[in-house]
């Protein structure tokens, strides 16, 4: 994955070098949309189809009627996501959307200096693949696996029609929006107010609430990539809550060791979302 | 009654269809929005839902030390309280940041008309996800780039939906809107008024070169605007 973030940024510079000054801004964003339809969804070996072992977690699909859930049944593929992968290209229409189970999503801008920002994390209290249900255009950003798990999708279309038809699934769907807007809010009002050490407990909290694990394969830079700090920044926050034994980390992984702790050391932002 | 140019003058009523326009023009009531005027605050029932016409609302996600910020702004392209629609409730608090005219309607008659799911349904869920590609961006803006930038993308976005190139804006709000200090606000004012973009006097602000401003800003203003370019402003 690192390999992957370092070409595109490479990428990015060259297009910043022949597009920034003086250019207008809108042939800024086609150039900087040109260069993220670049990015291929992953490739259709990697996400692999498993059998349904009938243990279902995610928070709207448990929600439905039996009815609803039952006719929906048959279209539902269990898959398997791998870390780092894009689930949609960006030029291509959305044929399948992804409900989580364990797997954590992220929704990530490519800025035109090469850097990267989340904006939403999306685990199984939600689902991805709104845009297409909406009608709307498709989103400016990569839906990048975060932590490799497994999710339900099915063809957009099944649930295009149920929407449409107003079945159960359309409130779901619409309370879900609701939630996202929330979400993607304090997101924002947290990126402009509080400390990166803060935002690194909120998020791992977050994650961690979605993953259903204590231990996280995540890098330091990975994460800082996510929050749209430098690392030092990341790695500076992340030896102080080790110091404090609250999280643990080596090759690549994350322990939450202290979830309380963690909690206390956040900032109100993981427990305004946690609300909704 | 009759459908009114001033009814266009908001995308979403626009962008009915004449049997949808004929059935809530009867519910439809003009009103002026006051400056600073709060239209709702979090967990507040909606009695309404307001569909502005030249008037731009802020929405804003307050924290528990009273300090707070913008998170995303209304204008005629759209409607404020979401919510209603959607269900959950409301998280924002939603302020008159341009007085001007708005179109109300009773919480009540959207919800009926939205479940018909006819064109008004359509263009509501294209307008939230566009609201929702316009709040992720500020997410990204708020930790990736310069007050300057971001003042110079909110000017713009005001500009949008105001309709005029002259317009009042304290430094207290304007330090409120994209989260720094007031004497940081006076600062980049200074600068932008160098650059000859603006003229601020007072607090008032004239945009005198807007194409200028476009160059200047961050990439967050065309990413936005390119999703609410669909809406046909």
């Amino acid at each position: 994955m690192r390999n992957e973030f370092e070409n595109k940024n490479d990428v990015m510079r060259r297009v910043v070098s022949v597009g920034s000054r003086g250019a207008d801004v809108n042939s800024r964003a086609r150039l900087l949309t040109k260069e993220m339809l670049k990015v291929k969804p992953a490739p259709p070996q990697s996400i692999k189809s498993f059998p349904f072992n009938g243990l279902l977690t995610n928070k709207l699909l448990t929600a439905l009627p039996d009815t609803d859930f039952a006719r929906l049944l048959p279209h539902l593929e269990p898959v398997s996501l791998a870390g780092g992968e894009n689930l949609y290209a960006l030029d291509e229409s959305i044929q399948f959307v992804y409900f989580p189970e364990t797997v954590v999503l992220s929704h990530i801008h490519l800025l035109a200096d090469g850097s990267t920002v989340e904006a939403a994390l999306i685990g199984r209290e939600g689902m991805v693949g709104l845009s297409t249900i909406f009608n709307s255009s498709r989103p400016r950003y990569w839906t990048q696996v975060t932590i490799a798990g497994s999710a339900l999708r099915i063809q957009a279309e099944v649930v295009r029609q149920d929407f449409a038809a107003g079945r159960a699934i359309q409130q779901l769907l619409l309370n879900y929006a609701s939630e996202r807007l929330a979400h993607l809010s304090q997101r924002a009002v947290c990126n402009g107010r509080h400390t990166v050490d803060a935002r690194l407990c909120s998020w791992l909290l977050m994650v961690q609430d979605r993953a259903g694990d204590h231990l996280l394969p995540l890098t330091q830079e990975q994460i800082a990539s996510y929050l749209g700090t430098r690392r030092a920044g990341v790695t500076c926050a992340a030896a102080s809550l080790r110091d404090r034994k609250i999280i643990s980390y080596s090759r690549g992984h994350i322990r939450i060791l202290k979830r309380q702790a963690l909690e206390n050391a956040a900032c109100e932002c993981y427990r305004m979302q946690r609300q909704t | 009654m009759s459908v009114t140019t001033q009814h266009r003058g908001n995308r979403i009523i626009a962008a009915l269809s004449n049997e949808e326009q004929q059935r809530l023009t009867p519910h439809l009531e003009s009103i002026s929005l006051k400056q600073s005027e709060v239209l709702f605050r979090p967990d507040e029932q909606l009695q309404y839902v307001y569909f502005p016409v030249n008037s731009v609302v802020s929405l804003l996600t307050d924290l528990e030390d009273g300090t707070g910020m913008e998170v995303g702004l209304v204008g005629r392209e759209g409607v404020v309280g979401v919510s209603t629609f959607l269900g959950g409730s409301e998280t924002k608090v939603a302020t008159v940041q341009g007085e001007g005219a708005a179109l109300r309607l009773r919480t009540g008659v959207l919800q009926e008309e939205f479940r018909k799911g006819g064109a008004l349904q359509r263009v509501l869920l294209r307008y939230t996800h566009a609201l929702m590609a316009q709040i992720s961006q500020s997410v990204v803006c708020n930790i990736r780039h310069k007050a300057e930038g971001r003042m110079g993308r909110w000017l713009l976005m005001y500009h949008d939906r105001i309709e005029k190139d002259e317009f009042e804006l304290t430094h207290e709000f304007m330090s409120h809107m994209i989260g720094v200090r007031r004497a940081t606000v006076s600062e980049i004012a200074q600068t932008l008024q160098e650059m000859n973009f603006i003229r601020y006097q007072r607090g008032r602000i004239t945009i005198l070169d807007r194409k200028g401003l476009e160059e200047f800003v961050c990439e967050c203003y065309p990413a936005v605007r390119e999703k609410f370019d669909e809406f046909q402003w």
